[in-house]
């Protein structure tokens, strides 16, 4: 709670000016390219759900599954969260470069404002891009026309905990980057998430899902297939980012060019 | 009142502004206990450091030419005759210094000296 | 108070040291902290402003030292760096708002005056802003909080001599006011020869001078003397000298010389350049 308050300035909104700064920067031009990403993403998941369809229709529950999954016509959805963060990172290296950083620390702006008001920038498009995905899957349900509740809850768990899991890991990096801290954290963060996820496989105790570390494709089966695996991904995303942001804060605060 | 700054002149600007206050005051442009600006307000309108002109003003002070009244600034003090006096005679003395330094150059007499100092007097009477 | 009051303050950086930097800025005046590039002009003032933290030494503005509370402080600081950071996206309109909301005393009259005065287009965005009229925006920004203390890096860089007059004349109303202070640093020494009460050299992160303005005009002068006459000074007098081959001439410590000397005219930039270089030619 007094990390929160802290964030208020005693005199003056910090963190209010934050944000304007961010919305006027670039809010209006994000909503109308986001907008026509979206459009775009939409033109090729249509045809390619229409594509689709005929393939799926019949079979399986599993096989439905794996088949989804692994369809090539799905990977334009993909694209939107290394878009977003992408976008994200751009603009904190523009607000670096343009010197808006250093003009905030030398206003009554503290740099646990600065920190948290772009992590939470981060997550507001980490956000939009799984409410877009969300968007993407009941319409894909509406065309199907398939209702039952596990392949429903399976297959829309699995896209959110996939952008989940990848817009956390690369907004991450994308602020670390663009804080300008070390290089050297971005590696660092990497082998950090395969301990992570070795950890729970431990955890849940089965011998087979340490083996799946070792090969990526049984992992991505592990992790988005299995409810646990699903749920232990969205978790660790959101530790994910709720640690690098506390780590960030406390680099920020202790910065010595 | 009238004040000119010359950055380029190699007098210290405090001189200057010292000199030109002082004159103003001994010819009569500034009259008894006529206010002066304030130091800040003088300096800042001058486009000059606030040291130099708060100098400019002690040394008018400690000559007796200007008096601060604590609160509310400074004021020209009343004519003291000596001064003024004195104030003449040093002009003139500056003119006699010069006339002497150009008589010793070109070889001029002091007898012909006083005569173009009794020229001058008949012609201007 | 002291406005500034910098005490024994160090930084490392790879291949360059800020050294032992002691200065103080008495309240009301006008400080030129003048250097060449690279003398550590823009690291002590990022230090000042504790965008970066010291070796060791401390720091204190308007009485408060830096590492405490510092955002409140900073209410009443004024700071003009020579990139204004304001993103090129932005318009004045926007700068407006934002800053509403950093600075409690934001005075929106203020700043629009100051915007007409300088003829800032008010809807154009930021990028399309000249070098002068960004430094303007950036001017008028840091004038419209009612701060007590302001604080310029290299503010007249790339700025025609129209614009840099107009600063001249900003600074000097700023500071009608006895409880508000400057510190401005630059390399173009001509622009604070004028207006600045105090002065600090600083050359290879050393401050090799902190005085008030006029007493370094009646400290030093400048001897246009022979080899002879040269090697007739006594030698802790020389600062410096400049070999014409037609002459030499020699920066020296008045008090130190003895008997009538015949001294030509000294100016900041001139002292600096020979303090800087010290014995060699």
């Amino acid at each position: 709670m007094t990390e929160i308050k802290a964030l208020k300035n005693e005199h003056g909104n910090g963190m209010k000016a934050l944000w304007k700064h961010d919305w006027y920067k670039s809010g209006v031009k994000l909503v109308l390219l986001t907008g026509a990403l979206c459009l775009l993403v939409l033109c090729f998941y249509g045809l390619s759900i229409y594509a689709h369809v005929g393939l799926t229709k019949g079979r399986s529950y599993s096989v439905r599954l794996s088949m989804d999954f692994y369809d090539a016509r799905m990977l334009p959805i993909w694209l939107l969260p290394l878009i977003t963060t992408w976008i994200a990172g751009k603009m904190i290296t523009d607000d670096e470069r343009c010197g808006w950083r250093k003009l905030c620390m030398a206003m009554p702006v503290t740099s646990r404002q600065y920190v948290t008001q772009k992590y939470l920038f981060g997550l507001a498009f980490m956000g939009a891009s799984m409410v877009f995905v969300l968007l993407c899957q009941i319409v894909y349900v509406v065309w199907v026309g398939v209702f039952d509740w596990r392949y429903l809850t399976m297959f829309f768990l699995r896209y959110m905990m996939v952008f989940l899991t990848v817009s956390a890991v690369f907004t991450v990096l994308a602020l670390w980057k663009s804080f300008g801290f070390a290089l050297l954290w971005e590696f660092l963060l990497l082998m950090v998430l395969p301990a992570v996820w070795l950890t729970v496989a431990g955890v849940f105790s089965a011998p087979r899902l340490t083996y799946a570390f070792f090969r990526i494709g049984d992992m991505i089966e592990w992790l988005y297939y299995k409810p646990v695996g699903i749920v232990c991904g969205g978790i660790g995303s959101v530790v994910l980012y709720v640690l690098s942001y506390l780590l960030c804060l406390k680099i920020a605060e202790s910065k010595s060019d | 009142m009238h004040l000119f700054i010359d950055n380029r002149s190699g007098v210290p600007i405090y001189d200057q502004i010292y000199r030109q206050i002082r004159t103003a005051i001994l010819d009569g442009t500034l009259p008894e206990n006529a206010p002066l600006p304030s130091i800040r307000s003088l300096a800042k309108d001058l486009q000059i450091s606030v040291i130099t002109s708060k100098r400019a003003y002690e040394k008018l002070e400690e000559e007796g030419f200007i008096y601060t009244a604590p609160a509310r600034g400074s004021f020209v003090a009343p004519k003291n005759t000596e001064l003024v006096k004195e104030e003449n005679l040093r002009k003139m003395e500056e003119h006699i210094a010069e006339v002497v330094r150009l008589a010793k150059m070109y070889g001029v007499s002091r007898a012909e000296i006083d005569e173009m100092i009794d020229l001058e007097l008949e012609e201007t009477t | 108070m002291n406005a500034i009051k910098i005490n024994h303050l160090s930084k490392q950086y790879d291949g360059f040291r800020l050294d032992n930097v002691s200065l103080t800025l008495p309240n009301g005046m006008i400080m030129g902290l003048i250097g060449e590039n690279g003398a550590g002009k823009s690291t002590l003032i990022r230090l000042l402003m504790g965008l970066t933290k010291p070796d060791s030494g401390t720091i204190q503005l308007l009485g408060q030292d830096n590492r405490e509370n510092f955002h409140i402080t900073k209410q009443d600081i004024g700071i003009v760096f020579d990139e204004t950071g304001i993103s090129p996206e932005l318009n004045v309109r926007q700068v407006n708002s934002i800053m509403k909301d950093v600075y409690e005393k934001w005075d929106e009259k203020q700043f629009w005056e100051y915007v007409r005065k300088f003829d800032l287009p008010e809807k154009k965005r930021f990028k399309t802003f000249s070098r002068g009229m960004k430094m303007k925006l950036g001017i008028a920004m840091a004038l419209s909080h009612h701060a007590k203390l302001l604080i310029m890096d290299e503010p007249t860089n790339g700025l025609d001599p129209l614009v840099r007059d107009e600063v001249i004349r900003l600074l000097c109303d700023f500071t009608r006011d006895e409880s508000c202070s400057v510190l401005i640093s630059s390399h173009i020494v001509s622009d604070l020869e004028k207006i600045c009460d105090y002065i600090a050299f600083l050359h290879k992160g050393q401050l090799l001078i902190s005085e008030e303005k006029d007493r370094l005009y009646e400290e030093y002068g400048i001897l246009q003397c022979t080899a002879e006459e040269y090697a007739a000074l006594p030698p802790e007098s020389i600062i410096g000298k400049n070999d014409t081959h037609y002459g030499l001439e020699v920066m020296v410590k008045r008090s130190a010389v003895s008997g009538e000397h015949n001294f030509s005219s000294i100016d900041l930039e001139k002292m600096f350049v020979f303090m800087a270089r010290g014995e060699k030619t």
